[in-house]
């Protein structure tokens, strides 16, 4: 069940604050995208990779708060990871936001942005 | 917080909080009992059912309380139907009515009575041609708002009761939104059967009331059976305070139209005025057939369940009711042609007797703050 209000004070500051949101544009950078369109969620990863690892970082997405505030968690904490360490635990992201069962899906359309980012890198050194 | 869900519910008038303060000071009497107390009592229900038939410009006799207008139009719909129930078994509705008659209507189809659910038209509107051709020789009843609760427009029901008495099916109008906004006399409307609401104009909660034309006068089958209260047809033990509350409320609501409903369309003008600052937005429903108090807004490109997020200090209604799992974007929104994401991405306003231009203006600032910050965060 999901009852609307009943949000985590992480959630709320994620939400509010969304650290590293934005987009990324130059030759280094890449993007990996996801869209649900049942319930319009839609998910944009933005990568700088240099040498084999995040430059920079950000996100643009339309969603629930849960899926905000998980991009809002994550991305800031890639920067400085190497590209292939990356990795998006729903269970993780779940257990720190506090989150209803049925928010999965969005957790997995991030998984899902920052696969297509990853795969995108290849090239990039 | 700015309160804008007055389509909601709407906060206890202190004069009518005054009337029932007096009637709960009053010596306990039961409005049936033949003694003085129980007189008493009875002379108090009777004025707030006259007060309640001057707003409709019906006789006393016509008004018969009931719990609130859920109550109302299960007695009317399925008390109409059932005793109607010879005659013929189809039954008529509209896909945006209230789920107090579309669950009602439901219960007739699992009774052996057919349903027809019309389809408004892109503005919320459903024409009395439309209604012309649903109706069928076996039509008995045809239950039709007067105002959406949801987008706040007004059904021309004077046409449509044109069709239903020239056909011979009984016609119920939910009024629940309608009284204090919008101008109407049970003749005008020509409805054999109206629901009314007492908490929904500044009354109390757990009252109401069902019209029932006198003349000729509808055959209903009670759903209670107890005791011959309120002409049998709703028997139990009236209360009195709450009674004496919804007559006073109608009393004000009386009182006060002249100069509320222009106001209110005042405020709900200047709020969408106001939203208008932001592009890729779109009222849903009528603009011309609409009552004063409800405005509904879709907003292009955000997500609803974050928008209502981002607005922690407005009271106000989404276009989705959250049950298990996702929340269900507004059926009546969908009814309109709006898809699931725009449904869901979209709020009710409703103003009420409290509600301040300034708070329509600190209101409105929330709002195109939050749409501006979500949209700047999606993709492109």
């Amino acid at each position: 069940m999901t009852h609307e209000g009943a949000y985590s004070a992480v959630v709320e500051r994620l939400f509010m604050e969304t650290p590293c949101a934005g987009a990324l544009v130059g030759p280094e950078c890449v993007i990996g995208e996801a869209v649900d369109r049942l319930t319009g969620t839609h998910v944009r990863v933005h990568l700088q990779v240099h040498q084999g690892h995040v430059a920079q970082a950000r996100y643009q997405v339309r969603g629930c708060p849960y899926t905000i505030a998980a991009l809002a968690f994550l991305v800031p904490a890639w920067v400085g990871s190497p590209v292939a360490s990356l990795q998006v635990s729903a269970d993780q992201l779940h257990r720190i936001l506090d989150a209803p069962a049925d928010r999965r899906g969005r957790f997995l359309l991030i998984e899902d942005a920052l696969r297509a980012a990853v795969g995108a890198c290849t090239g990039i050194t | 917080m700015i309160y804008l869900d007055h389509a909601a519910t709407s906060s206890l008038d202190p004069v009518v909080r005054e009337a029932m303060e007096a009637a709960l000071r009053q010596a306990a009497g039961n409005p049936n009992s033949l003694h003085a107390a129980g007189r008493a009592a009875r002379v108090r229900i009777e004025a707030a059912r006259a007060q309640v038939a001057t707003v409709l410009q019906t006789e006393p006799e016509s008004i018969v309380f009931t719990s609130g207008a859920t109550e109302s139009d299960n007695l009317a719909i399925l008390g109409a139907a059932r005793a109607a129930r010879t005659r013929g078994l189809h039954v008529v509705t509209a896909k945006t009515e209230h789920r107090a008659v579309l669950d009602v209507v439901s219960a007739l189809a699992r009774e052996g009575f057919s349903t027809t659910l019309l389809k408004p038209d892109a503005e919320g509107l459903i024409s009395a041609a439309v209604v012309e051709q649903a109706v069928r020789p076996d039509t008995v009843l045809l239950s039709m708002m007067l105002v959406n609760n949801e987008t706040g427009v007004v059904q021309d029901i004077e046409a449509i009761a044109a069709v239903c008495h020239r056909r011979g099916v009984l016609l119920h109008v939910d009024a629940a939104q309608a009284v204090g906004r919008v101008p109407f006399t049970a003749a005008s409307l020509g409805a054999d059967l109206i629901s009314l609401s007492s908490h929904k104009i500044h009354g109390p909660m757990g009252v109401g009331a069902l019209y029932i034309r006198q003349n000729p006068r509808p055959a209903l089958v009670p759903l209670l059976f107890g005791g011959g209260q309120e002409h049998a047809l709703r028997p139990g033990t009236l209360p009195v305070h709450q009674i004496v509350g919804m007559g006073m409320a109608y009393a004000r609501a009386h009182e006060l139209a002249d100069h509320e409903i222009p106001r209110l369309a005042g405020l709900t003008q200047r709020l969408w005025r106001r939203l208008q600052a932001l592009p890729a937005i779109h009222l849903n429903g009528s603009i011309r057939y609409r009552a004063p108090h409800i405005l509904n807004v879709s907003f292009v490109g955000v997500d609803g369940e974050a928008l209502r997020y981002a607005l922690p200090d407005l009271a106000l209604s989404s276009g989705s009711a959250c049950s298990a799992g996702d929340p269900e974007s507004s059926y009546v929104l969908r009814a309109l042609g709006r898809d699931d994401a725009l449904a869901q991405a979209s709020l009710r306003f409703s103003v009420g007797r409290t509600t301040t231009e300034t708070e329509i203006d600190e209101a409105a600032l929330a709002v195109v703050a939050a749409v501006t910050r979500l949209r700047a965060l999606a993709p492109p």
